[in-house]
């Protein structure tokens, strides 16, 4: 692979000493990201729906929908153009009242422009798939640091049931353990709201707490940690439970029961034989809705497993993807003492007004969103990259019988790539998220069928 | 504090959602205002919880913990446990401090949870609770799941329960099976009172009969597909053993099976191998001993078999 690629780079390199730059009108679409141009990526993406229409039962297909915005907004752009270009016989006209009214008309053209272009930017962004789930299980666990991570856990939990709230979702405390000191040692909740899930992966890590904690005598800075998973709660489709396969324990299964003893307890464990998995739940009085959160807990446990395993499998192809970071990586510290919020994954990014921030509110709420904004284009920019680092010749021989035009402008972001490693998480990518009919080698298209395949079977 | 006042929803029915707004802010405010020190207020929730639990501790109350968190959980208005720490800080006003204390003091008196606060959780209901009816365990929420099971399958129209104390497992089924009609029984006048109230309270009360009756004497001219009952089941042995809590309160009748816990079951069966349809099936919770004796009992009585569930 990695030979591969370093004939390929050769060979774009010379091209692009020959070729020449092959420009039509100053109005061609011209979008780019941090310097990387997205125009064969827009093109690719046109050619997949040109492709999808093709299909019988297109519109019921769910990338149809996905790129139906960004036809949408590419077909008005054209409009726009097209007016642009008509308009050029009348700015040559003679007269001056004529001309006049011409150039005020480009200019509203070429303002309409400039926001479809904005708007196209805001279509090209890759989604997950994830991004849809419409409920999750948070959790929230004390890590290093005793006491004091327990307490900071409840604060932090509490800040994300305040944020929940305060965003008008529904929130269901799944698990809270209080210790007596007035922390907790982990809860969870199921969260049900448009797109939470796209929210909440971003805070899903490690988070690091530094202050004087009120246990302490001396007066020293402590440092520990609480650690937040979220997990997208898939439904009932999703992952089946055979109910064969649950034991459902109340919790005084030893012992008397029944008319025997009265108690107030609706505490339920639910084990799931086959993997083991047991979930506790008692935090509502009526033992169906305790049985009911432990389920649904239990389901997205079972689908992170199976989530995980699937990139166990493909663990050397995809060392640095994303999703897997989002476990034990250190992602933001909260330091008391300068009143900060640091976020390590956005660069210079500092919150002041910790109390305020911790009740919740918009601050969250917009550190979340750069977050996914920098998480979008970071995804784009990957995909654009191996997209025309790993298939530019595959594209431009196509393009070419198109009749397309095809600049030279993506061997810059060829040359970015530089380990083979890197060129082969890709290729992944590229199945999560397109149609297989790119893919360079019809083996290689095999093997991640046949994937994909038993992973399905695997459900 | 006037705001705070206002700001406090009044009926502990009040809707979860409404309120949970209402008490958003209140927290707000305390963090600014009241919890400078970090202490506890003693109108404050968490120092309510903690005062009782010690007190409950102390007095040997059985469930001090779960005590105090369903109490301040009535008094909150919410179904969840987990709110009682989520508005530790909010405090509360006069009235219901007031109403606090003097529930806890009621389950000072070993008067069980569900009595104190005049409410039982079972299954999707909230019934009414009022003694010396039996209240329903836990365990036949299970029962409950089992029966319903048995009318998916046959697709039922019609059931029995016998012995139906606060009318828990037939409310349960009509409610959670639109299509099907029931018919309670109960030899006290006041568990029949409490299952009409609850049906009422559920809106189910068209598609029940409530009927006060002996056992023996009921005149039985009626088939059923299915009959369901939890019976009094402990044997008068084990009657001195019970938790303070149900000897004090609950109806001993409810509760009492005779020397081998069997007395009561035995009429049932009697009465079932009458009113049961062809292929209809009675479901009974008993004592983990009773399944052994029950059969011996049916090997040597009936010929025909009929089938014992738990």
């Amino acid at each position: 692979m990695y030979l591969f690629s370093k004939t390929l780079l050769r060979r774009v390199l010379l091209v692009r000493k020959n070729y020449v730059f092959y420009t039509t009108s100053k109005y061609d679409l011209d979008l780019a990201i941090k310097g990387v141009s997205l125009r064969n990526y827009i093109k690719r993406l046109e050619h997949e729906y040109e492709g999808l229409l093709k299909l019988n039962n297109y519109t019921a297909n769910s990338r149809f929908h996905q790129l139906q915005p960004l036809i949408n907004a590419l077909n008005e752009r054209k409009d726009a153009v097209e007016n642009i270009q008509n308009l050029s016989e009348l700015l040559n006209e003679k007269d001056d009242d004529i001309r006049k009214l011409a150039e005020e008309e480009k200019l509203t053209f070429e303002s309409r422009i400039k926001s479809i272009d904005e708007k196209l930017l805001e279509a090209i962004l890759p989604s997950d798939k994830e991004d849809e789930c419409n409920s999750i299980v948070l959790e929230v666990n004390a890590g290093v640091g005793g006491q004091e991570a327990m307490l900071f856990a409840n604060e932090l939990f509490e800040m994300y049931c305040n944020f929940a709230e305060h965003q008008g979702w529904e929130t269901q405390i799944a698990d809270y353990s209080p210790v007596d000191i007035g922390g907790i040692r982990h809860a969870s909740a199921l969260i049900n709201g448009p797109q939470v899930f796209q929210f909440f992966k971003h805070e899903a890590g490690v988070h690091r707490v530094q202050r004087i904690p009120t246990t302490e005598k001396a007066g020293r800075i402590h440092t520990s940690t609480v650690s937040v998973v979220a997990l997208p709660q898939p439904t009932e489709i999703e992952v089946n439970i055979d109910n064969k396969d649950l034991k459902i324990e109340t919790k005084r299964a030893s012992g008397a029961g029944g008319q025997h003893v009265n108690t107030t307890e609706s505490a339920v464990r639910v084990t799931h034989l086959p993997t083991g998995f047991s979930v506790e739940c008692q935090v509502d009085r009526s033992q169906v809705k305790n049985r009911q959160i432990a389920l649904a807990k239990l389901r997205a446990l079972i689908y992170q497993r199976d989530l995980e395993e699937q990139i166990a499998r493909n663990e050397n192809m995809r060392k640095n993807q994303v999703r897997s970071n989002f476990r034990n990586e250190k992602i933001r510290t909260y330091n008391f003492p300068q009143d900060r919020i640091t976020d390590h994954r956005l660069q210079g990014c500092n919150v002041h007004n910790l109390k305020g921030f911790l009740q919740g509110n918009d601050a969250l709420g917009s550190l979340i969103k750069k977050l996914d904004q920098q998480y979008k284009i970071e995804t784009l920019l990957n995909l654009c990259r191996c997209y025309f680092g790993f298939f530019g010749s595959f594209i431009s021989d196509n393009m070419q019988e198109s009749g397309a035009d095809v600049t030279t402008d993506q061997s810059l972001t060829f040359a970015d790539i530089t380990s083979p490693s890197q060129l082969q998480e890709v290729t992944l990518d590229q199945d999560n998220t397109f149609s297989s009919e790119y893919f360079p080698s019809k083996e290689k298209r095999k093997i991640i069928i046949l994937e994909a395949k038993t992973n399905l079977n695997a459900k | 504090m006037l705001y705070l006042r206002k700001a406090i929803p009044h009926s502990p029915h009040f809707c979860t959602n409404f309120s949970n707004i209402f008490l958003q802010k209140i927290v707000r405010l305390k963090n600014t205002s009241v919890n400078k020190t970090g202490e506890f207020t003693s109108c404050q929730v968490g120092a309510l919880f903690e005062t009782w639990r010690q007190k409950f501790d102390q007095n040997s109350i059985s469930e001090p913990r779960e005590s105090i968190e369903y109490i301040l959980a009535h008094c909150l208005g919410t179904p969840r446990i987990s709110d009682v720490y989520k508005y530790r800080d909010m405090v509360l006003d006069e009235d219901r401090v007031k109403l606090v204390e003097s529930l806890c003091l009621k389950r000072l008196q070993k008067l069980p949870v569900q009595y104190v606060l005049g409410e039982c959780y079972f299954r999707q209901l909230v019934l009414k609770m009022s003694p010396p009816v039996f209240i329903p365990r836990p365990e036949t929420e299970q029962l409950v799941d089992i029966v319903l099971g048995e009318i998916d399958r046959k697709n039922c129209r019609h059931f029995l329960e016998l012995c139906c104390g606060s009318g828990a497992i037939a409310l349960s089924l009509l409610q959670e099976r639109p299509q099907i009609k029931g018919t309670a029984l109960d030899q006290s006048k006041a568990a029949c009172h409490l299952t009409k109230e609850n049906a009422q309270k559920a809106g189910l009360n068209k598609r029940i009969r409530i009927i006060q009756s002996q056992l023996a004497q009921w005149h039985r001219c009626e088939k059923f597909d299915i009959i369901v009952s939890n019976p009094p089941y402990v044997f008068s042995k084990d009657l001195d053993k019970l938790q303070p809590e149900i000897k004090l309160y609950e109806d001993l009748q409810a509760l009492d099976g005779g020397v081998d816990g069997l007395k009561v079951i035995k009429q049932i069966l009697e009465l079932s191998s009458e009113c049961l349809n062809m292929n209809g099936k009675l479901f009974l919770e008993v004592e983990p001993r009773h399944p052994t004796l029950l059969q011996d009992y049916l090997t040597e009585i009936y010929t025909p078999k009929i089938d014992s569930s738990r």
